[in-house]
Formats: C-alpha cells, structure tokens, sequence
C-alpha cells in the first residue's frame, strides 16, 4: 500500500547517517570529477599557450629549398605562392594534423650598414570553429616589431620611424631580449615584407604548430609529412623536435595524470557506496526477511537498494555538480591566470553528470543488493 | 488447510544450537487453534517457517491450502504466501521507518480495496488510535505486538503462523493479542501458535508438542463451541 518510493525517501530519511555518508561520498567524487574536468580543460588551455608562447614547431616550406641552406641560414631562399595557406587549410583533417598555420617571408636584410632578419607575417588560420586566439603576433601595415639588438643598434624606440629599403614603417614594439636570432630580428606584416622584397603574393614558408602531440618514439614526423604530402605536394616539412617533444610530453603527461587519477577516484568511490550499502543490507536483515514473510518478491527487494542508489547518485550529482563546478570558477582563475577568462561552467556536462553517477551509484550498489536478495529470510525471522 | 507429512529439516553443524525438526506430520483444519509446545530450540520457529514456505524442507511433503509452495516458482511462491499467510512473530518485526498504520499496511500489496479503511478498523479494535502516526521505536512491546498482529490480520489470511507471540508482552497484553487470533479463528481462519508457555492453552483445539525436533505428543481438545467445523 506503500510504493517503492516512498519506502526508499523514509528509508533515507530513517537511516540519516549511511544516507549522509553515502551522499558524501557521491558529492565528494562528482565534485571531485567536474572540478578537475573543468581545471584539466584550463590547464590544457594555460600549457597550450605556455607550449604556444615556446614558438612554432613545424616549418612547411618549399619542397625544392637545399635543407644545408635553410639550416645555415634559418630560412628558406625558395618561396610557394601565399594561397598555399588556404589550400593547406582547407583540405579535410588539416587540423588533425596541424594548426595556427602562419604564412612568412623571411629573407636577410641589409639596414644601414648591419645585416638583420625581415620576417613579415600574414595572419595565422586555426581549425574552423575553434576559439583559439592564432598564435604569433598581428603586425598591422606599416607597423614593425623590432628585435632587441636591432633596437639598440638603431637606438629605436616605441614610436620610431624607420625605413626598410623602399618602407617607411613605424616601430609599434620593441621586443625583450631573447637571447636568440630573434634580437636580429624585424617583424612586419606580410604585405609590408612582401612589398620590401619585391615578393608580392609569395612567402618562403608556413609555420605551424604539430596537433598530433606525439613523442619523437612515436614517430610523429611520418604521419605529419604524409599528411602534407597529401595536400601540398610541393612543400615538405621540418619539424623542431626539442619543442614538439616537449609540448607532446606536457600534453601526455597531463592525459596520464587524469587516466590514473579518475579510474583511481571511482573505484574508491565505488568501494565506499559499495560498503555503506553492505552496512545498510545487515542493518536491514530483519526488514529483508520481513519483506520476503509478507510475499515481496527478489524484484521488490533489489528495487529497495538499487531504487536508493539511482536517488542518491541524482541527489549527489546535483550537488556535486554544483559543488565541483563553484570550486573550480572560485580557485581556478588563481591556478591557471593566463586563461582564467577562458574558465567557466559546462552546463553540458549537467545531465551527463546526473545520468553517470546514477548509473555509478546503482552498479556502487549491485552487489550488496544481490546480497540482500540472496538473504535467507528464515534466518533473521526465526525465533529459537 | 494444513497437511504435512514427514517433515525433516537438518541445518549444517555450524548453524550451532538450532535444531532442526525431524519426521514432523500432522493436520491443521480450518478454523482450528493448534498450539504448538516446545522448549527454546526444540524447532518450532524452523517448523513454522517451513510451514510458510519460507524454509525448504529437507525431505517430507507439505500442502498449504491445497498446495505445496515449495513446488511454485520463486514469483508464485511469493504471490502465495502473500495472499494465504499471515505471520505473527515473537520480536514483532515492524519496520522502523514507517508508522503504525503504514506498518500495519505494509501487509498488503499495492492497490488493495478499502486497505485504509480495514486498517483504521483494525487500530480501532486493537487500541492504537492513539498511536497510529507513531513509530514502531516509541511504542511499548504490547503495542508493537498489536501492530504486528493488525498487519498479519489486515490481509485476511487463511492462516496465521504466529512464533511466541506473547514471549515478551505482559499478561495483559498476552491475552489481548490471543483473544483476537482466538476471533480470526472464530471467522473460519486456521492458527498455529508456537509458545513455551501455557498462556495459549485455553484457546487451543489441538496441543502438539515438539521435543529435539520430534513431534512428540498431539493433544486434541473438546470442539470449540464457536468453531465453523
């Protein structure tokens, strides 16, 4: 006369302490697991544009470009034609494979007298539908970004005037001292290197950044140079294995970290619903036998335990979706500063959350459910 | 109503002390009081629970009402003792998160007719008006035995099985509940009591005794005058 449901809320409401113990331990985990879900997608974003700030790590250039020339000099003396870009962005699984593909023209220089690097970047193109800010640095016409060596040669400051052959150009940055061929180096737009060296609608490579995020043992540059093969058949890649290397083994670090950390979490969980509900079938012997004396069948009996699981993995994953996801707005801005813009609530993962714990609680449960179903009533009812 | 033939239960040697029972046979009509006699662990709580269909014999044969649950599928079985037997214990076994009256329909399956309204009957007749909305944690050992009987009652049994139920009430309460099982007699429902005591004596038809799991002594006694037989 009574329903299930009501049985299990009174049940829940009468055995306070397993329930509250049981519902910790479902909150505790949901929370843990949307918290860290949220700061791994935000410490992905923040390595990424750690790994990002590190540079390019594929060069794309010219498949006819002498490799003993372009590692002497740093830069391809062969140039492709600038709509390669598109071409290499437009083609199916491009970014699988690659991303931030940049267009340059680099050449070497002679300004007043002193040898320096021209490279002239047009704008970066990133998978479409993606939020990535394009990596490298938008060099507006007639603007430059002067290397730190370049600038204390010239005594240039933010704001200077400076003519490049046959461009007048205005200094927009000066940049720190980097301790590489970088201090050499002047950075202009695409259009204005293009028009310095008479190269219009030419640039002598595409940097890119290698998606793939494989170590140099896992053979990367064979999947990476047959996908361009595919697509741009008249250029080949380079890859800049210390910097790939090093950003693949960020990433799969991270990924190991997170494939140990949440099978590890849910069983633990597992292992505490599991035995609370073993505590909660031997406080319920006598309740089970009683149940079995008035003609319930193992049905009635197992709904009683798994019905209770499936409530409290609604109830906890509520809570502990909100739990987790308050935590992670309130600390991760201060763990990840560089994207904590980027850091918010998925409220996608709202159902998922509610449908997995669920699911979680009741499997949490099974066993000492099939216990309680296996009970031998006469046990507990007999008397003598 | 009841029939049972060579009954025989032995439990493992590490069960410890309960016996079990050993070429049990007798007859139980309807409308008849049986009580059965017996010292602590001499089977009769084993016997009873066989009786239910709670407990597989181990050898013998049993009819309940024409049939043997024994031989129906698990589902069936319970369907059965659902509907033919009510169970009256001695530590009451109420359910201690639901109050008197929901205990007292806890007998029933969901979407029996006019269950609320046989229930308030049954706290009337059996003095719990007043504790109806209480739980079985704040009620007196009388009281719970009330309870216990009214939910065994509730359902209209064809037989009650009812394991010292005046064990731990006082005398007064004792005669309460026997004189309601002694009133479901009277309305043509068949019960079999098992006490160590002498309390339920007067209302019995029939004494049997149980002695180390053998049916040692059937005692009948005069017809009851009120009896439907």
């Amino acid at each position: 006369m009574i329903s299930s449901f009501q049985l299990i809320l009174r049940e829940m409401r009468h055995s306070r302490l397993n329930t509250c113990l049981s519902l910790v331990a479902i909150i505790a985990t949901v929370a843990l697991l949307v918290g860290v879900h949220l700061l791994t997608a935000a410490a992905e974003r923040e390595a990424r544009r750690v790994s990002r700030d590190l540079g390019f790590n594929l060069r794309i250039v010219p498949r006819n470009t002498d490799p003993d020339r372009f590692f002497l000099e740093g830069y391809s003396d062969q140039t492709l034609p600038e709509d390669a870009v598109r071409q290499l962005a437009s083609a199916a699984g491009t970014f699988v494979t690659f991303n931030h593909l940049t267009p340059a023209l680099e050449r070497r220089i002679r300004l007043q007298e002193r040898d320096c690097l021209l490279t002239g970047l047009g704008q970066s193109v990133t998978g479409p539908g993606e939020k990535k800010q394009p990596m490298g640095f938008h060099i507006p016409l007639g603007k430059a970004h002067v290397g730190f060596l370049l600038a204390h040669h010239f005594n240039l400051k933010n704001g200077s005037s400076l003519r490049v052959l046959n461009r007048d150009l205005v200094v927009e940055k000066v940049l720190l001292e980097a301790g590489t061929d970088e201090d050499l180096r002047l950075y202009t737009s695409l259009a204005d290197a293009q028009t310095i060296l008479g190269l219009s609608g030419r640039i002598s490579e595409i940097k890119a950044i290698d998606c793939l995020c494989l170590t140099a043992d896992q053979d990367p540059l064979t999947q990476i140079r047959a996908a361009l093969e595919k697509v741009l058949p008249e250029a080949r890649v380079l890859q800049m294995r210390t910097l790939a290397d090093a950003r693949a083994k960020q990433r799969q670090s991270s990924e190991n970290v997170t494939a140990f950390a949440v099978p590890m979490t849910l069983l633990a969980a597992a292992l505490w619903v599991g035995t609370l509900f073993i505590l909660n079938v031997r406080q319920r012997r006598s309740e089970i036998g009683l149940w079995r004396a008035l003609g319930s069948g193992s049905g009635s009996i197992a709904t009683l335990f798994l019905g209770k699981a499936a409530l409290l993995g609604l109830i906890g994953g509520t809570v502990g979706y909100f739990v987790g996801t308050t935590i992670a707005l309130q600390f991760g801005p201060h763990l990840f500063p560089v994207t904590a813009a980027s850091l918010q609530a998925n409220f996608q993962l709202f159902p998922k959350a509610l449908l997995l714990t669920s699911a979680f609680a009741v499997l949490a449960a099974f066993l000492p459910a099939m216990i309680a179903v296996a009970q031998d009533p006469a046990g507990t009812l007999r008397a003598d | 109503m009841i029939s049972c033939s060579q009954l025989t239960r032995n439990f493992a040697p590490s069960a410890g002390s309960v016996l079990g029972i050993s070429q049990v046979s007798f007859q139980a009509d309807r409308g008849e009081f049986v009580v059965l006699h017996g010292a602590s662990g001499s089977g009769k709580s084993t016997l009873l629970l066989i009786l239910g269909g709670m407990l597989q014999p181990d050898s013998g044969t049993l009819s309940l009402d024409g049939f043997n649950p024994y031989t129906l599928t698990r589902p069936d079985a319970a369907q059965f003792r659902a509907r033919t037997v009510g169970f009256v214990f001695q530590l009451f076994h109420l359910i201690p998160y639901l109050d008197v009256q929901l205990n007292i329909l806890a007998g029933l399956p969901a979407g029996s007719p006019n269950a609320t309204s046989r229930a308030d009957d049954l706290i009337k007749q059996l003095g719990l008006l007043d504790r109806q909305n209480d739980y079985p944690a704040t009620l007196s050992a009388g009281e719970r035995q009330r309870v216990a009987l009214a939910r065994a009652l509730l359902k209209s049994p064809k037989v009650i099985l009812a394991d010292e139920p005046t064990g731990n009430l006082d005398p007064s309460n004792a005669s309460i509940v026997l004189d309601h099982l002694d009133a479901y007699r009277k309305r043509g429902g068949t019960v079999l009591l098992a006490t160590h005591g002498s309390d339920a004596d007067r209302y019995a038809d029939r004494i049997l005794r149980l002695d180390a799991g053998v049916l040692v002594s059937a005692t009948s006694r005069p017809p009851h005058p009120t009896s439907p037989r």
